[in-house]
């Protein structure tokens, strides 16, 4: 079993303090999960983790979770007591290379590393196309990897998301925490609750993440117009569209993701979603969900632990920045749920993107979801 | 809020209350604190919710007034287009029922010239009948002049012609005269043929009798030099330009002296002595028609007819003839092989192959002219 503890602090110079008083109870962490607000520097963080020999595996974030509280500008660290043996951290930069090779690259080593692999990964960089960062870890693995994870955030300042390890901190990486799939279970579960309104509409230009028109107007445009939103900044756009009313993207399958704008381009009126919005692809607005969303979250959760996963050693929750924006105090309801399902420790954070599987699905990049993700020595 | 619930704890606290009953207010104000700060969260959404939904319904509402003004539009559009296509259907139909008369005229007018032109046939056909019938008398009239096969025979080894007229009445025909040791045989080629053919040869026929049963001239170039001028002047050739004639050859036997006599107006003679074809052309020019001269001197050829011979005179029908595969003439030089082939044959095996290999020939063509080959062994 995984001995799983949890420290918060707004203090970083307490990082050590906390740690001793963990360790003190005769336990001796091999790994952290850091879930840190971007206003610390981050090297005060892992410097300490480092110095009691704990990998870290570092993400920054628009809100910290632990246990059942939500935070704001602080740093939630999760402590794991796991056999070295059984995971490597690894975190890739990209030079010149795109996401899409960049995960490749990820998933090569996590195949090299393990026979049978089970990814943890995140990402940083605003502009990041998460999308490209599934697709890549997809070419290799075809499927047969399960992966869990998300886009780091910057309290949705859209300027610059990190990832960090003891050695190396980046603002444009993938990290991944590679785990033996063959003594540690990792299973997900993602859940949305976003409604689509209104017609569809057709993208009629858009490059990767990029979309410039809608039914051939500017896209920044045609929500201001829809939704009566005035001028909007640029960086204003994950908070007053993102979070409201993020994109259904229609698939060819008949299924559907959500898609969020991060930020706008006043000039040409372009949006950088966080995931690929292909062109020529129809799409529908999403409204906010009822607070009662909540519950059948709980209740999606609870069904998953019945069928899926019934115990757990440490509990880690990627939700999507929206959803904190968009239930208020209310999310906390959400985090509590989820953690009672199962009462064991709970760590995340509110990410600008999250990669999980809805309900029978695949490996998929989404927005507006909360995604599960559950640990447990075999 | 946090500040007013302060004020109210510390009031409480200074009010003297027991300090259990103060710590119970005290939580449940800070319960009804925590459900203030949601309720007013969820009243602001709702209130947000409320206005960028009525911006959305407004923007929505109006993109369908446009969208039905344009359908409107296009409505009537299509109920203007309806109308047009109405008109120009009254005018396709008042133009077909205008057809329909047209037609009907057409139709009567056309019954009356099939029943004018069923009459005219009817008359052309009863025309072509007496024509036909006339014709058929005419070669009854003419088959008279032909001299009797049984004829010939009796006074060669033997003998055969293959005559097959292209018409029922022929421009070909062939002449003999026997008397005591002098025999003369002619093939001769009326120009044209048909009824002018056969009227050339009505008169040719009775200048040779003239000239040979007459006036007793038996030397072939005599006879073609008198038939010329015969039918120069008959036909006033010298007036006119009169362009009929004959082409033909001629020769006489002397059974007493063993030799034989030709002289030939542009068709010439072949025979075989001892298995070798020889061959005597005839003049350049015809009987009759053609140059003006009042003289014209055919030239006379004297064979010597001591060794078995067998001798033919023909007109130029057979070598002329198109057919076989490629549609071409049979050419005089496949004529001549093949009769050097077949002249030791008997005659009666020899005038059937001829007749074969015709029928063969012209199996997919029309005869183009008269055919005449008479074959004789002396």
């Amino acid at each position: 079993m995984i001995t799983a503890k949890n420290i918060h602090t707004t203090t970083p110079e307490n990082i050590t303090a906390l740690i001793d008083e963990c360790i003190s109870e005769g336990f001796s962490p091999t790994l952290a999960l850091v879930f840190t607000s971007v206003i610390y520097d981050l090297d005060v963080i892992s410097k300490p983790l480092e110095a009691k020999n704990i990998q870290t595996v570092g993400v920054t974030t628009s809100g910290e979770i632990q246990d059942s509280e939500v935070h704001e500008d602080s740093i939630s660290i999760m402590l794991l007591d796991i056999d070295p043996t059984h995971f490597k951290v690894t975190l890739l930069e990209r030079n010149e290379e795109s996401a899409f090779i960049n995960s490749q690259n990820l998933a090569k080593q996590a195949l090299a590393t393990f026979e049978k692999p089970v990814l943890l990964l995140f990402s940083s960089g605003v502009r990041i196309d998460g999308q490209e960062v599934v697709e890549g870890i997809k070419s290799i693995t075809e499927n047969k990897v399960d992966f869990y994870g998300g886009l780091a955030g910057d309290n949705l300042q859209m300027q610059n998301t990190y990832v960090f390890t003891n050695e190396k901190k980046s603002d444009n990486a993938i990290l991944g925490i590679i785990f033996n799939e063959g003594k540690i279970s990792v299973k997900g579960v993602s859940t949305s609750g976003w409604e689509a309104v209104g017609t569809e509409k057709r993208i009629t230009k858009s490059e990767g993440n990029v979309v410039y028109s809608i039914d051939n107007e500017p896209a920044l445009q045609v929500f201001s117009k829809y939704f009566g939103l005035g001028d909007i900044q640029e960086n204003d756009v994950a908070a007053v569209i993102g979070v409201r009313f993020p994109l259904q993207l229609m698939r060819a399958d008949g299924t559907s993701v959500l898609r969020a704008p991060l930020v706008g381009n006043k000039e040409d009126g372009s949006l950088v979603f966080a995931g690929t919005v292909p062109e020529g692809s129809m799409v529908k607005f999403s409204t906010e969900p009822d607070f009662e969303v909540i519950e059948k979250t709980i209740e999606q959760v609870a069904d998953f632990k019945e069928t899926q996963m019934q115990d757990a050693d440490a509990l880690l929750v990627v939700s999507c920045a929206a959803r904190k924006l968009s239930f208020g105090p209310m999310v906390e309801d959400e985090i509590q749920g989820v953690q009672n399902t199962w009462n064991a420790p709970l760590i995340g954070f509110f990410a600008y993107g999250e990669i999980g599987s809805l309900k029978n699905g695949t490996c998929d990049f989404h927005n507006e979801t909360i995604s599960l993700i559950v640990i447990k020595e075999k | 809020m946090q500040k007013e619930l302060q004020d109210i704890i510390a009031q409480i606290q200074n009010s003297g209350i027991p300090s259990e009953l103060q710590d119970r207010w005290a939580k449940q104000l800070k319960h009804l604190e925590k459900q203030a700060e949601r309720t007013e969260f969820k009243l602001n959404r709702l209130g947000q919710e409320k206005q960028s939904l009525s911006a959305f319904l407004k923007e929505s509402l109006e993109v369908i007034e446009e969208k039905k003004a344009n359908i409107e539009q296009a409505n009537q559009e299509l109920l203007q287009a309806n109308t047009r296509l109405q008109i120009a259907e009254e005018e396709l139909r008042q133009n077909a029922e205008e057809l329909k008369i047209i037609n009907e005229s057409l139709e009567l007018k056309i019954a009356e010239r099939i029943k004018e032109i069923e009459r005219q046939k009817a008359i052309i056909e009863e025309k072509n009948e007496n024509i036909t019938s006339s014709i058929n008398y005419a070669l009854n009239i003419q088959k008279v002049i032909f001299p009797d096969i049984r004829e010939i025979k009796s006074v060669f080894k033997d003998a055969f012609v293959f005559f097959k007229p292209r018409d029922i009445v022929s421009g070909d025909f062939y002449w003999f005269y026997q008397k005591e040791h002098i025999i003369i045989l002619a093939a001769i080629d009326c120009t044209g043929h048909g009824v002018p053919g056969a009227f050339m040869s009505m008169i040719a026929n009775e200048f040779l009798y003239q000239i040979v049963h007459e006036k007793r001239i038996y030397t072939p170039d005599r006879i073609l030099n008198t038939l010329h001028r015969k039918i120069r002047k008959a036909l006033k050739q010298e007036q006119t330009n009169h362009q009929d004639g004959m082409d033909m050859a001629l020769v006489k036997i002397n059974t007493k002296t063993r030799k034989m006599y030709f002289a030939g107006a542009k068709n010439p003679l072949i025979y075989m002595q001892e298995e070798e074809m020889h061959l005597i052309k005839g003049d350049r020019f015809p009987v009759g028609g053609g140059v003006k001269e009042e003289e014209r001197r055919f030239a006379l050829h004297e064979i010597d007819i001591e060794k078995p011979t067998t001798f033919y005179l023909f007109s130029d029908g057979y070598q002329d003839q198109f057919g076989g595969p490629k549609g071409k003439k049979f050419m005089t030089p496949t004529f001549r092989a093949l009769l050097h082939k077949i002249h030791q044959q008997p005659c009666a095996l020899q005038e059937r192959k001829l007749k074969n290999i015709f029928e063969v020939w012209t199996k997919d063509y029309e005869q183009i002219d008269d055919i005449l080959v008479l074959g004789l062994k002396i």
